[in-house]
């Protein structure tokens, strides 16, 4: 065991100290994620509206409480609005704009005065009365791009309007209504739990699928260096001719590669983390939804899933590696479970059901489940350790198979 | 007797043996060069020697111990070295003997003072936090030299000692290893060069199609074979035993 430590901090070492290698590991990949996650809606944009910067909204008879809404504090998006009299944009214009990729939000006349009137009326104990207040989104149908934009405003900024609205014009009726008033409205976390709900039932078909890759690109990388490379340059044989045993010399190296997989893949969430933080315009077609974030407990879930994971990638990949012997058989074989993840993560994305129980006996897959559980704030803890345990036993004989063969000299150094 | 090597065979795939049935033994403190061309299988022989191999059949005792039953003790018996071996690339040779020195259980105490002495010998000294990749050719055999012998092994097997060396290593590592020969360690080299194994080797066993079919020391081959000099004796000996 002190032998197979020696061997574990020295590949560990080897990594960390060497800032191009610990860079490449670390950091390199979710950072090349994160600028392809942004990049997407970017592209998308421009696909169907031939801009790449989001069009601003044009708003066309806003009332004064819609621009003290833009204007206010209490908006946390950073959409762009132009706002136009009736007068200057006609319904011709109207239809022009929205062929053009614009999105229109149409104001009806004497909005503010018709709110007031509502709230009036609910004071006077109507409790049904009728307004003439209403806003209208015009966009073409013809794009996807411009249906989430004109979903993504109705949910968002028509939901917190009206709250404005309410705090703004109801009046007399607001010290009867209900009292929005929360202790919590101090609390910077508000803004955060206003945005993780719904962020995070985005992110649970996103990230898991991107944690999956990266931890395997990290493995692959880390498996084909220690293992691979250095049998084919011949350190291998060093190692194996000190007094240590093939298990010492393998435990050592497949331990420093889970563990480092599993750093990495805590640097990946830090990092889509901050991504989805900073992702302040959260354009409807953003991969990474603005807010996304764990709770103290989903994250200590979502430690206890990926280390198995790491230890059955890299159990796969170590028996890859010792089942070939050229170096471009080796690559070229362990690019074929990044093509199945890639895969995995593309019908993750389409898919809205979430996981059957069976599926988490899947080695790695049942790992992606457990993830998308996790970042939809459904956890079941059961079928969380099922495909921890399902990881580690499959990873054990994996190995332990892959360790037979090299102490049984059917492998020759 | 420090080595015995008795009907030893190597099958790789098919009817072909690589090694084909080879037997001698070496004594204590005297050098045994294994000579014969490419493809004789010398160096199939030596890996088979260093348990980096298994022998398809035979026997392969070190010192007390048989190979690959006792394995682990003959790893501490036994240094192994070839320009084949690259060392790791971004590592320093600083680093490297550290972690040989632990793998092969060296007092810490003593550590620091053995890799002074040993870098010294070599000339490693003024290189010893480079990179191995920033390091010649030379300098990485004189790295990988150190770090193989590190714990001192009495039975050293060296796999073309010279190949892809410059005269100035090459002189280095021939002095060295007469250096330990002269301290008792017994050494197994492989080599295609006649004036090498000529110069170092008490015995030499000739290595032809993967049989050992004569050996003796250089002196005695020649004359076994009426030649002028040991060149012309290998050859002699290589085209009676050669089949096409």
């Amino acid at each position: 065991m002190r032998k197979t430590i020696i061997i574990f901090k020295w590949e560990i070492k080897r990594i960390v100290t060497n800032w191009r290698k610990a860079l490449a590991m670390f950091l390199m990949p979710a950072v090349l994620m994160m600028v392809v996650l942004n990049l997407i809606p970017v592209l998308i944009n421009y696909v169907t509206t031939g801009s790449f910067g989001q069009k601003p909204i044009i708003a066309v008879n806003a009332p004064d409480s819609f621009i003290d809404y833009v204007e206010s504090d209490d908006y946390l998006f950073s959409r762009r609005y132009v706002f136009e009299d009736k007068e200057d944009v006609s319904s011709s214009d109207i239809t022009k704009l929205a062929k053009k990729g614009n999105m229109i939000i149409k104001f009806s006349d004497k909005f503010d005065r018709e709110i007031k009137e509502f709230y009036k009326e609910l004071y006077k104990g109507n409790s049904t009365p009728s307004s003439k207040a209403s806003v209208e989104i015009i966009f073409s149908d013809s794009s996807i791009a411009m249906y989430q934009r004109a979903s993504q405003f109705e949910q968002e900024d028509l939901v917190q309007y009206r709250e404005f609205c309410f705090d703004e014009l109801a009046g007399k009726y607001k010290k009867i209504g209900w009292d929005r008033f929360e202790t919590d409205d101090f609390n910077p976390i508000t803004a955060i739990v206003k945005n993780r709900g719904t962020a995070n039932q985005q992110a649970a078909v996103i990230i898991p699928g991107i944690i999956i890759l990266l931890l395997y690109y990290c493995v692959y990388s880390l498996s084909c260096d220690i293992f691979a490379a250095e049998r084919d340059r011949g350190f291998m044989k060093k190692l194996i001719l000190t007094p240590l045993s093939p298990s010492s010399i393998f435990g050592g190296k497949a331990a420093a590669v889970t563990a480092i997989a599993f750093l990495s893949s805590i640097v990946t969430y830090a990092v889509l983390s901050l991504a989805s933080w900073m992702n302040i315009r959260n354009d409807s077609m953003s991969l990474i939804p603005f807010g996304m974030i764990l709770t103290v407990k989903e994250f200590i879930a979502f430690l206890l899933v990926i280390p198995p994971a790491a230890f059955m990638l890299s159990a796969v990949c170590i028996s890859i590696i010792f089942s070939l012997e050229k170096m471009q058989d080796i690559l070229m074989n362990l690019q074929f479970p990044l093509i199945i993840f890639l895969l995995e993560f593309f019908l993750q994305m389409a898919r809205s059901a979430p996981p059957f129980a069976l599926e988490f006996m899947i080695p790695v897959h049942g790992t992606l489940c457990a993830m998308r559980d996790i970042f939809a704030t459904d956890i079941r803890w059961y079928l969380l350790i099922l495909t921890s345990l399902m990881n580690i036993l499959v990873g054990t004989l994996v190995m332990y198979r892959t360790f037979k063969k090299i102490g049984d000299g059917s492998y020759d150094a | 007797m420090m080595l015995e090597v008795v009907n030893v065979c190597k099958r790789y795939t098919g009817d072909k043996l690589t090694v084909d049935n080879v037997s001698f033994s070496v004594d204590k403190g005297t050098i045994y060069g294994l000579l014969g061309p490419n493809g004789a299988g010398k160096t199939t022989l030596m890996q088979m020697i260093a348990t980096l191999l298994k022998p398809t059949s035979g026997d392969i005792y070190i010192g007390p111990y048989k190979a690959p039953k006792d394995t682990l003790q003959i790893h501490k018996m036994i240094g192994f070295l070839t320009t084949e071996v690259k060392l790791d690339p971004i590592s320093t040779p600083n680093k490297l003997y550290n972690f040989f020195a632990e793998l092969y259980e060296i007092p810490k105490q003593y550590i620091k003072d053995k890799r002074q002495q040993d870098f010294d010998r070599f000339g490693i000294t003024p290189f010893a936090d480079k990179r191995i990749v920033d390091l010649s050719t030379g300098m990485k055999q004189k790295v990988s030299i150190a770090i193989s012998l590190i714990h001192e092994p009495p039975l050293i097997i060296f796999d073309e000692p010279t190949n892809g060396l410059d005269i100035l290593t090459s002189k280095l590592v021939t002095d060295y290893l007469l250096e330990l020969k002269a301290q008792g360690r017994t050494i197994i080299l492989s080599t295609h060069i006649f004036s090498l194994a000529e110069s170092l080797c008490d015995e030499i066993g000739i290595l032809v199609d993967g049989k050992l079919v004569l050996s003796g020391s250089a002196a005695e081959l020649t004359e076994y074979t009426n030649s002028k000099n040991f060149e012309e004796a290998f050859f002699k000996i290589y085209s009676e035993h050669h089949k096409e």
